[in-house]
């Protein structure tokens, strides 16, 4: 089974995607607007993935290090520039949110 | 391994050469502490049975002055302690992350492997032999012998550990400290420079009593 991403990123111009829709499967109610995506949407799966493993480990990284059968700092790095990553996304978001004030 | 963490499982190629160049990848802390120090030992005795002094973070020498066993031991264990330390303070101030001692030390110490193979190597006997002639002052360089070949082979196969050691011990840091690029390479080379000399004055002058056979 194709498992389907949720684009972020614009095919054309490369610019972040903002939800413009939401509909409701049961009743078919549909909500326009423009919605900006919340942080953890906008990480790659990967990154995703990774957040979701280590809360299942309880937030051990020794744990997650056991599990995926890689060393400690190996998993702590990878924490780290995800950590990075976040501090970007929310740099960004704060100077859209600045440009369109 | 899982795969689908951050990157789609690394071929057999990439994980052999991760293996022989950035094991710190999968190994590092307390398990690659026990496994640097159990090859950190036998460097060490089997430098007393061939006659091979590691008298300084990157040093090997044949043809100087025998010491005891214990000798031999305390310099590979002194070499590995102090380069381990700096490493780690240098880590401590450059570093956004925050380095765990365990997996700095566990790390070097894992590092230092190739001089392992290195001190066995050193056991050829031919090697030695050469060595001893040439610092006598009567080596026939124009004369090939099994020894000269034993002595060439034994400098070329030294000099190919020393970088594979050297680009493990960066490895080592790189990861066990979370630094790269171009502070990372620099931090690390002056590190290991000043650990150089520091390990020259500490194994010839502050420790003589120990290293006196």
């Amino acid at each position: 089974m194709i498992r389907k991403q949720l684009p972020i990123i614009c095919p054309s111009c490369q610019g972040l995607l903002k939800v413009q829709r939401l509909a409701c499967d049961t009743c078919e109610t549909t909500v326009g607007g423009s919605f900006g995506l919340p942080i953890l949407a906008r990480l790659p799966s990967e990154d995703q993935d990774f957040i979701i493993r280590l809360i299942e480990a309880s937030g051990s990284l020794k744990e997650m290090a056991r599990v995926y059968g890689l060393s400690y700092p190996t998993i702590r790095n990878r924490l780290d520039s995800l950590i990075d990553k976040i501090a970007q996304i929310k740099k960004n978001t704060e100077a859209e949110e600045d440009g369109d004030a | 391994m899982h795969e689908g963490v951050w990157e789609k499982g690394p071929g057999r190629r990439m994980e052999i050469s991760r293996w022989l160049f950035n094991p710190f990848y999968y190994v590092a802390g307390a398990k690659a502490l026990v496994i640097g120090l159990l090859a950190l030992l036998p460097t060490g005795i089997l430098g007393f049975l061939g006659g091979t002094r590691f008298d300084g973070i990157l040093d090997f020498h044949l043809g100087l002055p025998p010491l005891s066993i214990w000798g031999h031991i305390t310099e590979n264990l002194l070499s590995w302690l102090l380069l381990g330390m700096l490493l780690f303070l240098a880590g401590k101030i450059v570093s956004k992350s925050r380095p765990r001692l365990i997996d700095v030390f566990g790390t070097q110490a894992l590092a230092r492997f190739p001089y392992l193979l290195l001190s066995l190597v050193a056991l050829m006997l031919g090697a030695n032999r050469f060595t001893h002639a040439l610092l006598e002052g009567h080596a026939l360089w124009n004369q090939f012998s099994a020894d000269m070949a034993a002595f060439l082979f034994m400098v070329c196969f030294g000099l190919v550990m020393l970088v594979w050691m050297v680009l493990l011990m960066y490895r080592a840091f790189a990861l066990s400290c979370n630094v790269s690029g171009a502070v990372g390479v620099t931090v690390f080379v002056v590190t290991l420079v000043a650990g150089e000399i520091i390990s020259k004055i500490l194994i010839y002058h502050l420790f003589p009593i120990v290293m006196v056979a």
